[in-house]
């Protein structure tokens, strides 16, 4: 019985930091969601804007006048980075989520068998 | 749990055949839900002001009569340094990621006007996605009482094998499904 129920702890706490970890992921996720919608603004206003037009980039404490394709091109593989990273976490999301659906299994099945044992010895259980 | 969170909108769940743990962890994920889309909204909203904001800078404070006119410019929030405004015919925008776009005053009410008119389109959206949500949740709390309810006139299956103090029991299911009922009319 109370193997058991040291089993049916450490699954409890590996389940835990699963979703621990889960929840990393899709904050990080969500962030990247974020800095992409970002990055696609900036690229629409870019292709709204004239070749000669002014372009600072804001580095540090000061302004760096940019060329306007010096700027599209930060830009655009920003974007393309940012793509790369999405498909990273997601596949980092459901890889975390298949591990903890089966521990959620495993956590269903010992807590099944414990309940059989309980019922199988009820007399002990009373005492 | 993540059961149902791999059913975003549009899917529909059978309540009735949910049990109580799973329909009040429903709940409890909806709540969340709601509170996340809550804050997204209250920070659209704050975003789109802030945008309202600029446009109004732009109308009042840089016309042609208001050219060489004395200003104080902040160097921090509470340090302050005279100047004379040069210049009421272009201004910087930041467009976000750290880039500044010269623009004239023109075009920069028109970059604000747009970003304040896709705002409020998201803000419209999102309104429609929380009011959905509401309702999944009224929904999903209803059917927790519902099942609370039938739980106690079936006797409470499964209780009465413990034995002993089976009638106090019933009663305190009772007394939680009548709070509910209370919580609710009040809401």
């Amino acid at each position: 019985m109370g193997e058991l129920q040291k089993q049916l702890q450490d699954l409890s706490d590996e389940f835990q930091k699963l979703q621990g970890e889960l929840q990393t992921a899709v904050d990080a996720r969500q962030k990247l969601e974020s800095q992409q919608q970002e990055n696609r603004g900036v690229q629409k206003e870019f292709t709204l804007l004239s070749d000669d037009a002014n372009i600072y980039k804001l580095v540090g404490p000061v302004l760096l006048k940019q060329e306007k394709s010096e700027a599209v091109m930060a830009v655009d593989s920003r974007l393309d980075y940012i793509e790369k990273e999405i498909k990273r976490i997601e596949k980092q999301i459901s890889d975390i989520q298949e591990k903890s659906e089966n521990k959620k299994l495993e956590i269903f099945q010992l807590q099944t068998q414990m309940q059989q044992q309980q019922q199988q010895q009820p007399v002990q259980a009373a005492a | 749990m993540s059961s149902s969170a791999a059913q975003p909108g549009g899917q529909t769940i059978d309540l009735a055949a949910l049990s109580v743990q799973q329909l009040s962890q429903l709940k409890k994920q909806l709540d969340s839900e709601l509170e996340h889309l809550t804050t997204s909204f209250q920070s659209l909203s704050r975003a789109q002001a802030k945008f309202k904001d600029c446009l109004k800078s732009i109308s009042d404070g840089l016309t042609a009569k208001k050219a060489d006119s004395p200003i104080l410019v902040p160097l921090t929030p509470s340090l302050y340094v005279p100047g004379r405004l040069m210049d009421v015919s272009t201004v910087l925008v930041d467009v976000g990621t750290g880039f500044y776009v010269e623009k004239s005053t023109a075009d920069a009410q028109d970059f604000y006007k747009r970003k304040i008119e896709d705002l409020g389109r998201n803000l419209k959206e999102l309104e429609a996605i929380v009011q959905g949500k509401g309702k999944n949740l009224s929904v999903v709390e209803e059917g927790e009482l519902h099942v609370l309810f039938s739980f106690d006139l079936q006797g409470g299956p499964g209780r009465a094998r413990e034995g002993g103090p089976l009638e106090l029991e019933t009663w305190d299911v009772w007394e939680v499904a009548m709070a509910g009922v209370g919580a609710r009319t009040d809401g």
